[in-house]
């Protein structure tokens, strides 16, 4: 899989804390260190919106299944959920103890859950005005980093080295010991496996249903920063972000790292984020943007992305 | 004398600055008549305190003199968003909030400037240096009183201040001199300004009462209020004939009224509200010698002390103890340890007392804590002996590195918290992934997050006795008035009103009669299973087994019984459960749910005997809705026929029946796996009851 730069956006934000695509993937967020969420066209660069509000950086950011939403999370301890036309917050959901570090729409957009400092995991209603959470997740032991829901579950990961696995349908938590403080966790497209990245440089694919091994992916550090990580599209490969400021490229089933892409030489490189449908990626390095694709998808090519 | 009258004048205070008479407008007196109470709009106000109800608009009418001018619209559109808080202000017009309305709208001091007494605690801001700020402690405030600034206004602020430098003069240095720019006076707290003699008395006697200056009040010794009459005639009689009374208004002719008010005497009056009796103790008291005004001599007389000498002290006596030692006994203790080494361990052996080895929290894990006995009530003393569960730990791990409590300013190094057991740590390290890296719970999602999610909620079953709202379904609530359902239904027995009543008790076993497996009537089947699911409650709270004897016996025996009575209940409580299983693993509502747990589990039976007319106990509730069943049933009872296995095995019966009740019908239900062969032999046995029964069955036909 060859992927090339097609475009770099400097975002004037700060630091790019995240970057994300939306849900059919035409336009990205970035959620910057200025306070402020920005909602660009990665492939024109163009900047479309910019919502202010929060009162500290602005940490994650996920767009609604219709893309009329976007719920922010920030070092301010709440959530924000936007109007995405015209800018104004809908919703602030506030019930964190400490900054919240990651947020992410079920697939009707009728719930938001966030992860916090706090050690816990926040469902919130968006349709309705309550303003507490519908359900509050304690078993965590440390910070809550990262935060994937799929239609009937919900999977989190934690400073406290356990991925944890909530099934809505069955009624359970399964919780998976890594080892290692874990920084992202993402499910592959076909839903039966998950990739753990953890702050010991490692990244790991478990088994879903039995918590086994799959494969595991070395070669980029970590150190001790947030790194992101991922698979793409077509469930071949499996990215990661590093603090060298390479994305690293591995074959999902070797384990042997296929390619690094340089986003800013000696820049961590902290944030990923994957196209829902095509192999196209964004990374986040302090404060630019790179979209990286096929190089036929350059953007004079782009049309109906 | 030969000086004007304004040379005597004696000048005190300073006067006022002289005016212009013209410049102010002169008020002229307002008659009474026109002084009525008027409100904002000149509305009268009735005695000018009462302003009752709100009037309505400008003298009853809207707005103002012009009339009511609408409101502009105002498109609030792009709004909406906005929260509208609003506030009790918003509406009340302008006479609530004035004077005498409920939210009158005064001007007041705030916080800063409030003359409350009450000293709030001073905060000071947290800004680098905390605390308070150094310049005040360093400076005060100045210490000229209320006092000197009047007499200042005055005018004798010269001549003390005069006064008060040379007594300062006075006032020798010693040490360091301090530089003469910046003087402290010696006599900060003490300033004696020298005040005129005309103060001097006022000062000595300060007013401590709140009368007016010069105010002494009522005396005893002022008898006549008023002066009696000067006019004084003796008469030939020697008698004293004064001439008084009031000048005016009385004629000669006339008798003069009486005087009640010249003549008095304060000695009538009393002073104080004390009783006669008390009063006559005190003057009597008031006649013995006090000393000191206050005291009296003692009516007894002091105890004498006792004096008790120390004991004399033998001369061989040295202070010091030493211990015979004897040929039997052990040797004695060693001296007392020094005071440094002792430890409570060592003072409890020493006391005598029982001792618990110390709980030192920063050491034990959690488990280990909770292992701790409770320490005896003997050892209240020992304050740290703590019990661990009183302690709550289940928020809190250990700190990895013991904390050193004598010296705590001593610094903690940062250390790294392990997560996870090191079963967990091992096989993570050693790439064992799978269970010993995996913890199962069960996690209930909430009612909200599932229908959000649009995810059935899982553990439903659990939840449904639960959660489940009770439909109300008048069939089954009569149960409820088993008294009045008399009145309910005409031709019913009473024994079949007991039937009726345990009527939910009994449609799991009527789901799973012969009869109603005919009936592929979904209706009747939710009804049954909403029965089903009222019952685990109802039946603990209606049925009393020794009221409704016949009842029982009817629904749980047939007249085969006695022979299977004999099988042990853990058979049945294991088929009941496999049953359950086998039930409920089945996703197809509706579903049948054996009674396993209630009253009924571990009752035994046997003490029924078969009663008559059975079959219709069902009657009333299936007849609404299983028209069809009746001809099914062929010549008899309306209802479905009692399963007869039921009674054989009493409440395991019904979890046996079960399959049977499922075999025999169409898709809707799971393959059974009883045997064939009892339902056969109980067929027979109810046609019996069916019999019987023929006469009741024809009170029911008109259902």
């Amino acid at each position: 899989m060859d992927l090339s730069c097609l475009n770099t956006i400097d975002c004037q934000q700060g630091a790019v804390r995240a970057v994300r695509f939306n849900v059919d993937g035409s336009y990205c967020m970035t959620c910057g260190s200025d306070k402020k969420l920005k909602l660009w066209n990665p492939y024109r660069s163009l900047l479309l919106k910019t919502y202010g509000g929060h009162g500290n950086e602005v940490l994650d950011a996920c767009g609604s299944c219709d893309s009329s939403q976007i719920v922010s999370c920030s070092s301010d301890k709440s959530a924000i959920v936007w109007d995405v036309s015209t800018g104004q917050p809908l919703r602030r959901l506030r019930g964190h103890a400490a900054s919240v570090t990651c947020v992410k729409f079920n697939e009707e957009s009728s719930v938001a859950v966030t992860g916090s400092l706090d050690n816990t995991v926040m469902c919130w209603d968006v349709k309705s005005r309550n303003t507490s959470p519908i359900q509050t997740l304690k078993e965590a032991k440390d910070c809550i980093t990262s935060v994937q829901v799929t239609d009937h579950e919900i999977l989190t990961g934690s400073v406290d080295c356990s991925v944890r696995r909530y099934d809505l349908r069955n009624g359970s938590c399964h919780a998976d010991f890594v080892g290692a403080a874990i920084t992202s966790v993402s499910f592959s497209h076909d839903g039966q496996c998950i990739l753990v990245g953890s702050a010991d440089s490692t990244v790991r694919l478990l088994d879903k249903n039995s918590g086994e091994l799959l494969g595991e992916y070395v070669g980029h550090k970590t150190q001790d920063m947030n790194i992101e990580s991922g698979i793409i599209t077509s469930d071949n490969h499996v990215l990661s972000g590093s603090v060298t400021g390479e994305l690293f490229c591995w074959d999902l089933v070797g384990g042997n790292v296929v390619k690094k892409y340089t986003h800013t030489s000696k820049k961590v490189l902290n944030s990923i984020s994957i196209h829902p449908t095509q192999d196209i990626v964004l990374t986040a390095s302090v404060q630019t943007i790179k979209v990286w694709g096929k190089a036929e998808n350059a953007p004079e090519n782009v049309v109906n992305v | 004398m030969s000086d004007s009258e304004e040379e005597n004048f004696c000048y005190f205070g300073k006067p006022l600055e002289p005016y212009d008479e013209d410049a102010f407008p002169k008020k002229k007196p307002i008659s009474v008549e026109d002084q009525i109470a008027t409100d904002a709009q000149g509305r009268r106000r009735f005695h000018g305190a009462f302003t009752g109800g709100f009037s309505a608009g400008f003298f009853n009418t809207v707005g103002s003199l012009e009339g009511w001018t609408p409101r502009e619209f105002k498109s609030t559109r792009s709004d909406k968003a906005q929260s509208k808080a609003q506030r009790p202000e918003d509406f009340m017009d302008d006479e609530d909030m004035g004077e005498f309305g409920i939210a009158p709208q005064t001007v007041r001091a705030t916080s800063d400037y409030s003359t409350s007494k009450k000293r709030k605690k001073q905060v000071f801001s947290d800004g680098p240096i905390p605390g308070e700020p150094v310049l005040h402690s360093l400076l005060t405030s100045g210490n000229e009183t209320i006092g000197y600034l009047l007499l200042k206004n005055i005018g004798l602020k010269n001549r003390a201040h005069a006064q008060v430098e040379d007594l300062a003069r006075e006032d020798k240095v010693y040490g360091c001199e301090m530089p003469k720019t910046y003087e402290i006076s010696r006599d900060d707290d003490v300033i004696q300004y020298p005040i005129p003699d005309i103060y001097r008395e006022f000062l000595q006697k300060p007013k401590d009462n709140s009368f007016g200056l010069g105010y002494v009040g009522l005396d005893k010794t002022h008898v006549n209020l008023f002066q009696s009459s000067k006019l004084v005639i003796r008469d030939r009689n020697k008698k004293k004939v004064s001439i008084s009374g009031q000048a005016f208004g009385v004629g000669a002719f006339e008798d003069d009224d009486e005087d009640i008010y010249v003549k008095d005497d304060m000695t009538k009056y009393d002073f104080e509200l004390t009783s006669e009796k008390a009063s006559q103790k005190e003057l009597l008291s008031k006649k013995e010698k006090t000393i000191f005004d206050d005291f009296i001599h003692g009516k007894q007389p002091l105890a004498l002390k006792e004096n008790f000498p120390p004991p004399t002290i033998p001369h061989s006596f040295t202070g010091k103890h030493k211990v015979k030692r004897s040929r039997f006994e052990p040797l004695p203790e060693p001296e007392t340890p020094e005071r440094k080494d002792m430890n409570p361990e060592i003072r409890a052996r020493y006391l005598g007392e029982e001792t618990t080895p110390v709980v030192t929290v920063t050491n034990t894990t959690v488990e280990k804590i909770k292992e701790e006995p409770e320490p005896s009530p003997k050892k209240s003393f020992d304050l740290f002996a703590v019990s661990s569960s009183n302690l709550v730990f289940d928020r809190f791990v250990a700190a990895s590195t013991p904390e050193d409590p004598s010296n705590i300013l001593e610094v903690v190094p940062p250390t790294e918290t392990e997560h996870g057991t090191q079963e967990m740590r091992d096989a993570a390290r050693m790439k064992m992934f799978g269970p010993l890296t995996r913890i199962s719970v069960d996690w209930q999602p909430c009612t909200l997050l599932c229908k959000r999610f649009n995810v059935p909620e899982p553990h439903c079953e659990l939840n449904e006795s639960k959660n489940r709202k009770r439909t109300k379904n008048l069939i089954f609530e009569y149960e409820k008035f088993s008294d009045v359902s008399l009145d309910f239904k005409p031709g019913l027995s009473t024994k079949q009103e007991e039937e009726v009543e345990t009527e939910t008790s009994n449609t799991v076993t009527e789901g799973t009669t012969e009869e109603t497996q005919e009936k592929s009537d979904k209706e009747e089947t939710t009804k049954v299973e909403e029965s089903v699911n009222e019952t685990p409650k109802d039946i603990t709270e209606k049925i009393d087994v020794n009221k409704n004897l016949d009842l029982f016996k009817a629904v749980f025996l047939s007249s085969s019984e006695s022979e299977d009575e004999e099988e042990n209940e853990k058979e049945k409580v294991e088929k009941s459960t496999e049953m359950k299983s086998s039930v409920l693993s089945d996703s197809l509502l509706p579903r049948i749910k054996p009674i396993k747990e209630g009253i009924l589990s571990n009752m035994d039976f046997s003490i029924f005997e078969p009663s008559n007319g059975r079959g219709e106990k069902a009657e009333d509730i299936q007849t609404e809705n299983s028209t069809n069943s009746e001809p099914q049933k062929g010549e008899l009872s309306y209802g479905p026929a009692l399963p007869t296995n039921l009674a054989s095995s009493s409440s395991g019966a019904l979890s046996k029946s079960l399959p049977k009740y499922k075999n025999d019908d169409s898709d809707e239900w799971v393959e059974k796996s009883g045997d064939d062969k009892k339902s056969k032999h109980k067929k027979k046995h109810k046609k019996e009851h069916k019999k019987s029964s023929h006469k009741k069955k024809h009170k029911h036909k008109d259902r």
